[in-house]
């Protein structure tokens, strides 16, 4: 399969038109990529003798060997969705075949054959020493607000390590087909936006560690994820920003593959790969709106935006080929073609590391998010700031206002403790 | 070094409103309590029957253990308890009509110096006086048994092909189902903040909650980890005490595994979960105080360490998730259960170490038969909170996690 | 393709599993997420938790005051990197 050399295998195979590349546990329905962005399971394969790649994140090399897994046949057509047609309302694993020892017991011995995803590795991976690192700041997301915050929080004197899991600083920014208007009122491409916001980082002295993800924050460390190690890093204060995804929307056939995300879409686009020749989007906003306008400059199709009660269902097998749409007063639904579904429900943010860092966390009604101060992300844990859109906020120059605010306090809030001698950290 | 976490909320989800009567509560809706009124209340329907938990069901250790379930124990009552235990397990998902996932695959327990060997061999063979089919095996065996275990230091392990595994939850939900379905209230996010006495303080008068009072004479402490802050509320000081114990689990595998794989040296155990997953823990002294349940950098260490050392392959698994429950540690290994002298109407069934999970079958029918009869099985003697006074302890070395 | 609306790509957790869920009294977050499985997979609740908490509450369930814990790692790390993570310098910089 071609590939450009370093370009995430996921994005190779979806440039090929592949969107089939998995199956699910249960029922063995076909899944596919959805977020491009290391937070949901559809892309995992199998590469080089090891399971369970998120092939979102693994850069295409020469020679490399990729695998569907947990099939009896192939991605495209696999035997097991058989569970899938024999169970059409769904199985009952709780109860099934619970009035019998023996049947019992074949249906426990069937179920352990079929679970599991990955086959045991078939190489060793040698132990690799942990690292560490110090600072005075922590930002946790190389996003805009992370950048921001972080640039501020070193130009206030605080030694400053910005931790970002991808390789390049940016975050949505870099995705984001149009313009954006920034904090002078310039009406830029998001790109750009993102460029000068990372050479500011880079000249006010920020250490910015790429392809390091963040996966825990405990008492006093927070334990990030380079390619083959880990890094314990000790900070006095962390700020969160880690953004927002889009998560998952409720219709029949929303887990088809070919149904993304609108920022998936995007990201797809951006590697000079069209992720449809007729898109359907589905569900309303800044992120559709600029799809929409993007797809059609580069000849594709464009349905809707819809609103996402308008959709009932997804349909195609084992790749999405239309949706049924009842569009506002309307009588009847009417099928429409399509090759991909972009869907835009209210973004998810990613409150996991700010709670653990001892930030509450709320549920808007939509969704969970970080509560933070709107003016200097200030959390309910003395230590820890959160900014951007992991706490609910939207709207490009309000959060890289919020986030500056909470660099200087953040670095402030150090040069204040040296002198009452408070005590570090917050309380639990 | 660990994972700092906002306080839960309590949400009031319990929709009937609490009785104001009973003829006994149950603090503790985990997998002993439910297990307890269950039984008490196919034995004597009559009898009105309340649960009470504080938080959601399986929120404590009955939702965070591993779901081992073993008859190797070096005590002649836990390995008699257990054996019977281990049955009411296999039994489980036909009789409560939900499945559990119960896979017999057996316990391996490895020992890597010639003392530990022999310790072992003592346990395997008081087992085996038992009528358990456990057998002292060599490293290639053991190598047979697992191919993928680095047994090169092996010396000896010990393996009951009848130990094995299940998926805790379900347990917890089918008692409850079960409970409801002969009459016993459950009520959940219910918290118990004192107990009356009277009598001259002499015998359990009523439970005090966040919701309401319940009068009644008779109160099971089945709270595991929270048992003495319950005890305390009526000025009982009760030995054991909250211990922090970790576990984690894999990406999921295909299957792979047999046996639950244990190493009494470090603690560590490891098996593979009905999803593919490997879940295991290991013994970790350096925990805070109390009832911590968050996650620590220094247990994931140790585990990974442990568990790659034993199995090399695992080096390129990924974990997925890590979280914690208490054990409920007692000086002498051994659980507090029974009536207490001190106080008429305060019945223990807690202090069970890491392995109330698997003891709750049948200490739960136990309890309820000791409960309605008067008569219990000589444990509720043995185990009981007095021996503490006279010096009777009751040693169970073969504690893993 | 059946007529299942996936809520839990990562488990195959179903619209109809969580009103079940809810209408067997398991009505908060935490209980629906155990009951169905929803947020127990590969992705730990990332795609699917807000979707799920929405539908709990639409089918009568609690409003949740906190998310489903969200506990280390964010991502899986393979179990060689994390080897070693108890030792540590006893002086440290």
């Amino acid at each position: 399969m071609p590939a450009i050399a370093g370009e995430p295998v996921a994005v190779a195979l979806a440039a090929s038109g592949r969107y089939v590349l998995a199956r699910s546990v249960k029922y063995h329905r076909p899944r596919g990529p959805v977020c491009f962005s290391g937070r949901c399971d559809g892309c995992l394969m199998r590469i080089d003798g090891i399971a369970n790649v998120m092939t979102c994140r693994a850069p295409a090399r020469d020679g490399m060997h990729v695998e569907t897994q947990n099939v009896i046949g192939t991605a495209e057509s696999d035997l097991l969705s058989a569970t899938d047609w024999f169970f059409p309302g769904g199985m009952n694993h709780h109860e099934m075949f619970t009035a019998n020892k023996l049947l019992n017991r074949a249906m426990q011995q069937v179920a352990r054959r079929i679970a599991g995803v990955g086959e045991l590795p078939t190489r060793l991976v040698p132990d690799s020493p942990p690292r560490d690192a110090r600072c005075d700041v922590l930002v946790i997301g190389g996003g805009p607000a992370g950048l921001a915050a972080a640039t501020q929080a070193a130009r206030a004197g605080a030694d400053t390590i910005l931790l970002e899991e991808t390789g390049e600083t940016g975050g949505q920014l870099l995705c984001f087909p149009g313009g954006v208007v920034d904090e002078r009122e310039r009406e830029l491409n998001a790109p750009a936006v993102a460029a000068e916001l990372t050479r500011d980082a880079e000249s006010a002295g920020v250490r910015i560690l790429l392809r390091h993800g963040a996966v825990g924050v405990y008492d006093d460390e927070v334990l990030a994820h380079a390619k083959d190690h880990v890094l314990r890093v000790r900070a006095k204060r962390i700020v969160v920003a880690t953004g927002s995804h889009e998560g998952a929307m409720a219709f029949e056939g929303a887990d088809l593959p070919g149904v993304l995300g609108v920022r998936a879409a995007c990201a797809l686009l951006r590697h000079g790969v069209l992720p449809g020749e007729r898109v359907a989007i589905v569900g309303t906003g800044v992120w559709s709106d600029a799809l929409a306008r993007a797809l059609r400059a580069r000849g594709a199709e464009v349905l809707g935006p819809f609103a996402a009660a308008e959709v009932t269902r997804a349909r195609g097998r084992p790749a999405v080929r239309a949706i049924d749409v009842t569009r506002d007063g309307a009588a009847a639904s009417e099928r429409l073609a399509c090759d991909c579904v972009a869907i835009a429900p209210p973004p998810s943010p990613d409150y996991e590391l700010a709670e653990q860092a001892g930030a509450t966390v709320v549920f808007s009604g939509e969704a969970f998010g970080v509560s933070a101060a709107s003016d200097d992300g200030a959390t309910s844990a003395a230590h820890v700031f959160a900014v951007g859109e992991c706490t609910g906020a939207s709207g490009l120059r309000t959060m890289l206002a919020q986030a500056r605010a909470a660099g200087e306090r953040a670095a402030r809030s150090l040069r204040a403790a040296h002198v009452t001698t408070t005590a570090e950290g917050g309380d639990v | 070094m660990t994972a700092r976490r906002s306080q839960p909320a309590l949400a009031l989800t319990t929709v009937a409103a609490l009785p104001d009567a009973a003829d006994v509560v149950v603090v503790g809706g985990g997998i002993m309590g439910l297990a307890t009124a269950y039984h008490l209340a196919r034995l004597d329907p009559a009898r009105r029957i309340v649960v009470l938990d504080k938080t959601y069901l399986c929120g404590g250790a009955s939702g965070r253990n591993g779901g081992g379930v073993r008859a190797q124990w070096s005590s002649e009552t836990n390995i008699r308890l257990m054996k019977e235990s281990v049955r009411l397990c296999a039994e489980f998902a036909t009789e409560m009509r939900i499945n559990v996932w119960f896979r017999q695959g057996g316990y391996l327990f490895v020992a890597r110096t010639e003392s530990r060997a022999r310790e072992l061999a003592a346990s395997v063979e008081l087992q085996r006086a038992h009528g358990l089919r456990t057998r002292m095996i060599g490293p290639s065996d053991a190598k047979k048994l697992v191919p993928e275990l680095d047994t090169r230091t092996l010396v000896a392990a010990s393996f009951n092909p009848d130990d094995g595994v299940v998926f805790p939850w379900p347990f917890v939900w089918g008692y409850a189902r079960a409970c409801e379905q002969h009459g016993v209230a459950l009520h959940t996010f219910t918290e118990v903040t004192a107990l009356e006495t009277d009598g001259g303080g002499k015998r359990i008068a009523a439970v005090v909650t966040n919701r309401g009072t319940i009068r009644t004479p008779l109160v099971v402490n089945a709270t595991g980890a929270w048992s003495p802050e319950i005890a305390r509320l009526v000025d009982i000081a009760l030995p054991n005490h909250p211990h922090r114990h970790e576990i984690c689990s894999t990406e999921p595998l295909k299957p792979f595994l047999r046996p639950l794989v244990a190493d009494l040296a470090s603690g560590l155990y490891f098996s593979q979960s009905m999803r593919g997953e490997i879940v295991g823990g290991i013994s970790n002294e350096n925990v805070p105080d109390g009832l911590d349940q968050r996650s620590s950098i220094d247990f994931l260490g140790l585990y990974a360490s442990a568990l790659v050392e034993a199995m090399p392959v695992l080096g390129a698994v990924r974990v997925l998730r890590q979280w914690a429950g208490c054990y409920d540690i007692t000086p002498d290994g051994s659980p507090i259960v029974g009536f207490i002298d001190e106080l008429d109407g305060f019945y223990q069934l807690c202090g069970f170490m890491g392995h109330g999970f698997m003891m709750a079958p049948i200490m739960g029918k136990l309890a309820a038969e000791h409960l309605v009869s008067g008569k219990g099985d000589p444990v509720f003697e043995k185990w009981n909170f007095r021996r503490f006074r006279t010096g009777e302890l009751v040693h169970e070395t073969m504690i893993l996690g | 393709m059946s007529d299942k609306v996936i809520l839990c790509r990562c488990e195959d957790v179903s619209a109809h599993d969580v009103e079940e869920a809810v209408a067997r009294g398991y009505r908060d977050l935490e209980s629906v997420k155990r009951f169905t499985g929803f947020g127990t997979g590969w992705c730990q609740g990332k795609q699917c938790v807000a979707l799920c908490a929405r539908l709990i509450v639409a089918a009568g369930g609690e409003i949740p005051t906190a998310p489903i814990t969200p506990r280390p790692p964010f991502h899986p790390v393979p179990l060689a990197h994390l080897a070693g993570l108890h030792r540590r310098q006893k002086d440290e910089p």
